[in-house]
This record gives structure tokens, C-alpha cells and sequence, in this order.
């Protein structure tokens, strides 16, 4: 138990410093530090646009009501802002790492491995769309109707939590393939694209597509189910599917680490 | 397996995919595949003593990275078995990474945006370096490198030579006991060279470390290193003192001749392998035993003004070594 918690410790205490040392870099070049959080807010109001005219036409889609449907793309807006800030990025340097062999400077180091290609850096340029995650939410949520209670605040929580890991472990296993066919940029490009399907309410979906979008390519449970969880559209036990989704997903990109690093090849210098 | 390096039958194989030029040869590639199973290193054995510093010398694509690669533990080999430390380094354990470090020369682990400082400071942390060991150790390596007036300013503007210092600060912080240099001084001018050298030299000296070096520059491995691995094609074909290598591959010793008059070349051709003349100079190949002869045979029958007889410059014999020909 002591041996764990120096373990959690040393690694917070090495994020710490991961983080300090990317928040110096960004904010050594000044203009960039400002400028940065203008494209998440042009995508953002694309989006708005969007649904806006959808809308247009309708009361409802899928059963949800334009704000719940704004609640959603808050939440999903907030996955995605804790997802490039704090490994997204790294992932893709990972497929990057891997073709140049630059990985090499990672894996002589005395440190989970792992945690080093998942967490080395923080991108703090897509903080802008904090901005646009809070003005969005803001507006939605005295428009929908949340019966609060400990407990499905608590589900909430614990779905948002699962919504992270799932993202994580689910790049993490797709970067994971550039170990095995050198370039898996068209991998990860594939899965971006694909979850723009949780920006919308999966009732829209054919049953057979929204089984692939929980159990194929888990991506439902990003944002659709902690938003749908919060406003008591979907049974409480999608919770705990989400945590068998993890550990699913855990044991498929542990292998695919492993196997991975087996064959990595590096490259000549 | 006595040394602090055992390497028994090492292998490392590639498929390599061979596709034809051109875009039908792209196309082709598509639905058939040729591959080539290319023999990075193939079959090696060799011990290394604690405290030894090593030349690895080949030429392009012999396989000198990919064995500082298996022995770092970035490659898991396709066969054979190697010991550092007395770890498996293919394992990656935290205790043997602390003890080990690899730098090469054309990749660096120095965050580019930022002065050098901030590196030394977060591997610090990776390290788990205590902090009076991590101030001795970073005084006396910037001490020793003379990169002071560097540390505050940012990697990107620093020019080769400097990085390239800051660089080995990062990877000698935690005073490894094993140390991998993969060509440190390629791209480097000159003085730059000889100074890295002068490092390398000290440091092996001061802390005992041991040092594995590979470099095209041969004054990198005549200055520092006693002992040399050749490898060539994956294969090792040298394994001992420096010297050794011009008693084992070159048969023969260069006399070189000034002459006061002119002489007749036939009868300088009946002396030996006369490898280049042009009066008043002329430069002969003769094999090792007869060489006192042919030099007394010169001084009595020639006008000369000067003699000189010397061993074949180990450039030359390493080149011929590597080209496969006789050194003659």
C-alpha cells in the first residue's frame, strides 16, 4: 500500500513538472499564447450553426429538445478539451515518434514508459475551447430539465470519468498501431472523423449502428452517455457498461503496447 | 560472461519491403509484396570490462547502431542473448535505464522551445535525482564543458557544437555506469570534435563509466579508445587493441623517398610496389620482412636526401578492411 502510494506520488509529482515545463514552452513565444484560442471557437460556432438550422425544421430530434442537444455538444466539447490538453497530442507525436524512431529518447527512460508517450507534454493551446465549453454549457443547462440527486450526480461523474478513459484508451490503442504498420495516421484521422457521431443524440442511429457505436467503437460513451445519464434518458446500467467497455479496452491496448514495442524497429540515424 | 557487457550470438534481422521505382511499381507493391530479410546484425559476440571505453567502428549500415540499440534495450533481438549490468536491457527495468544512458548524436532529447536548463531539471525528476548529487553532478559537467553562458538560452538558437554539449549534460545528470555514444561528434567542426573528444576522454576517466563509442571519424576512435569492435555487414570482423588491426591487415609498411637527383623509375620498380612518383618524391608498398632491405637497397644504389618508413595509416587499412580488399 505504501509502495502504491510513493508510486501515485512520484508520478503526480512528475506530471507536475511535465506540466510546468509545457506551460514555460507555450508561453515563451507571446503572441502564440494569445492568439491560440481562436480556431476551437470557429469550430464551435460552426457547430452551433449547425444544429441552429437542424432545428430550424424541428422541435425535436431523436427526442431531445434543441438545449439538450446543446447540453450534449457542451459535454462533448468538454471531453474533447480535457482530451487535447492532456494526451491527444502526445498520441499523435507517438505515430510520429515511431516513423522518425524519435521514440528512442522515450523508452531509454527510467520511467513508466507508457505514462511518458501518453502524458509527456500538455497541448495548452486548445484551451480556447474552455471558453466555448463554458458559454455553451451555461446557456443550455437552465433550459433542460435535471432532476438532481446524489445519486445520478455521482453516475454523472463517474460516466464523465469513464468518457476520459474510454477516449484515452481508445486513441491510445489506435496510435498503438503505428508500432505494428509504421504510418497509422489514417487510423487515428478515422477515429477524429468518427466521433463527430457523438456530437448528436444516438436515438438518430439504427439500432445496428448505435450497437457498434457502445460495443464495436465505443465512442457513445464519450458524451452521449454521461449527458443522456445527467438528464435520465438511459437506464443507470449504461454506467456500468461503460467500466466493462474500460476494462475491455485496457486489456486490448496493453496487449497492443507490448506486442507493439516487440516489433518497434526504430529508424537508421 | 565476465565483463559488464556480455553479448553471446547476438541477431537482429529486418524484412525490409523492396518496391520498384516509379508509380506501377507503387501499384504493384499493393498487391505483392517483395520482402527482403535484411541482417542488421548478425551473430556477434564480445564481452566489455567495466571501465573500458570501446570503439564501434563499420561502415554506414554495418550494424553498429542497431547492436547500441539491442544493448539499450530500444530493440528486442531476433536472437541470441545480451547482459548489461547483469540485466536483460530488452526488459526496460527502471534499475537498469538509471544506470545506463544513450546519446546519439543525431537525435536529441533537449525540449527545443526552452534553454537546456529546463531538460536538466525535468530529467532530474525522471531520474529521481537527489538534489545535492544533481548540483555536484550538473556544476561539474558544465564546469567540464564550458557551456555556462549557454544554460538560459533557448535549445533552438544554440549552435550544433553547444546543443550537442547540453545534450550530454542531459544524459550524464544521473552518472550513468554504462554510456552508449552514438557518432557524438558527427556534424561537429574541428575544434568542436577535439573538444567533445577531450570530454569523453575525462569523463571516462574521472568516473570510471563504461563507454561504448561508434564514429566515422577515425581521430574520434584513434584518440580515445584502446580497444575496437569492427563490424561490417552485421558480422564481427575485429575484436582487439587498436594497434592490432594494422599487424593483422596490413602485410606490408610505406617508405617514402626524397631524392637529391634524378633517378630512373624502372630501376625504383625493381625495388618494391612503387605507389606513387613524382621527383623528387617517391612512395613505395613493401611487405613488412623485406622493408630494412629495400630501405638499405635505396639508401646504397639512390641519391636520397631523405627516408622515412612508416605503418599504413589505419584510415587506410579500415577502408580496405571495409571494401574487402587486400591492404597492399
Amino acid at each position: 500500500m505504501k509502495q502504491l502510494a510513493s508510486k501515485i506520488f512520484r508520478y503526480l509529482k512528475l506530471y507536475f513538472f511535465i506540466a510546468k515545463t509545457s506551460v514555460m514552452s507555450v508561453f515563451i513565444y507571446r503572441a502564440n499564447s494569445l492568439v491560440f484560442g481562436i480556431t476551437p471557437v470557429i469550430w464551435m460556432l460552426t457547430s452551433l450553426v449547425f444544429i441552429s438550422v437542424i432545428f430550424g425544421g424541428v422541435k425535436e430530434i431523436g427526442g431531445w429538445s434543441f438545449w439538450e442537444v446543446m447540453l450534449l455538444l457542451g459535454i462533448h466539447e468538454l471531453v474533447f478539451l480535457g482530451t487535447w490538453m492532456f494526451f491527444a497530442d502526445n498520441l499523435d507525436k507517438l505515430i510520429y515518434d515511431v516513423r522518425t524512431g524519435a521514440l528512442d529518447r522515450t523508452l531509454v527512460k527510467p520511467a513508466n514508459q507508457r505514462f511518458l508517450v501518453s502524458f509527456g507534454a500538455i497541448d495548452l493551446t486548445g484551451i480556447g475551447s474552455l471558453l466555448n465549453t463554458i458559454v455553451v454549457l451555461s446557456l443550455a443547462i437552465p433550459h433542460v430539465d435535471i432532476k438532481i440527486s446524489a445519486l445520478r450526480i455521482i453516475l454523472f461523474l463517474i460516466s464523465l470519468f469513464s468518457a476520459y478513459a474510454t477516449v484515452y484508451l481508445l486513441y491510445f490503442s489506435v496510435s498503438c498501431l503505428s508500432l505494428f504498420f509504421v504510418n497509422a495516421y489514417t487510423f487515428s484521422d478515422w477515429l477524429l472523423e468518427a466521433t463527430d457521431f457523438d456530437r448528436y443524440p444516438a436515438e438518430i442511429y439504427s439500432r445496428g449502428f448505435r450497437r457498434f457505436l457502445f460495443f464495436g467503437l465505443p465512442i457513445l460513451f464519450f458524451a452521449y452517455v454521461p449527458t443522456a445519464i445527467l438528464l435520465g434518458k438511459i437506464p443507470n446500467y449504461f454506467v456500468g457498461l461503460g467500466l466493462l467497455v474500460i476494462i475491455g479496452l485496457i486489456i486490448i491496448s496493453t496487449i497492443l503496447w507490448r506486442k507493439g514495442l516487440k516489433r518497434y524497429q526504430s529508424a537508421s540515424s | 560472461m565476465s565483463g559488464i557487457i556480455n553479448v553471446i550470438n547476438l541477431k537482429k534481422y529486418y524484412q525490409v519491403h523492396k518496391k520498384e521505382p516509379g508509380l506501377s511499381g507503387s501499384i504493384k507493391s499493393l498487391f505483392h509484396r517483395k520482402y527482403e530479410e535484411v541482417k542488421a546484425v548478425d551473430n556477434i559476440s564480445f564481452n566489455i570490462e567495466e571501465g573500458e571505453l570501446v570503439g564501434f567502428i563499420g561502415p554506414n549500415g554495418a550494424g553498429k547502431t542497431t547492436t547500441l540499440k539491442c544493448l539499450s534495450g530500444l530493440l528486442y533481438p531476433t536472437g541470441g542473448s545480451v547482459s548489461v549490468l547483469g540485466f536483460d536491457p530488452w526488459k526496460r527495468k527502471n534499475e537498469f535505464l538509471k544506470q545506463i544512458s544513450l546519446v546519439m548524436g543525431q537525435k536529441n532529447q533537449l525540449w527545443w522551445d526552452l534553454p537546456a536548463m529546463e531538460t536538466f531539471i525535468l530529467n532530474k525528476e525522471i531520474y529521481e535525482i537527489p538534489k545535492p548529487q544533481y548540483e555536484e553532478t550538473l556544476n561539474e559537467l558544465v564546469e567540464l564543458l564550458e557551456v555556462k553562458d549557454v544554460l538560459k538560452v533557448q535549445v533552438r538558437k544554440l549552435s550544433l557544437g553547444q546543443r550537442m554539449k547540453c545534450e550530454l549534460i542531459a544524459a550524464l545528470l544521473h552518472s550513468p555506469k554504462v554510456l552508449f555514444l552514438d557518432e557524438p561528434t558527427i556534424g561537429l567542426d574541428v575544434v568542436s570534435q577535439k573538444k567533445m573528444r577531450d570530454f569523453i576522454k575525462e569523463y571516462n576517466h574521472r568516473k570510471k563509466s563504461t563507454i561504448i563509442l561508434t564514429s566515422h571519424y577515425m581521430d574520434d576512435v584513434k584518440e580515445l579508445c584502446k580497444r575496437v569492435v569492427i563490424i561490417n555487414k552485421g558480422k564481427l570482423i575485429f575484436d582487439g587493441n587498436l594497434s592490432e588491426i594494422t599487424e593483422k591487415y596490413a602485410d606490408h609498411k610505406i617508405i617514402s623517398v626524397i631524392f637529391s637527383k634524378d633517378v630512373d623509375v624502372k630501376k625504383l620498380e625493381a625495388i618494391g610496389q612503387l605507389r606513387e612518383f613524382s621527383f623528387p618524391k617517391a612512395v613505395f608498398a613493401i611487405k613488412r620482412e623485406a622493408a630494412s632491405l629495400a630501405a638499405s637497397e635505396l639508401l646504397q644504389n639512390f641519391p636520397i636526401a631523405d627516408l622515412n618508413i612508416e605503418e599504413v595509416p589505419i584510415e587506410d587499412v579500415i577502408r580496405e578492411v571495409f571494401t574487402g580488399k587486400d591492404v597492399a
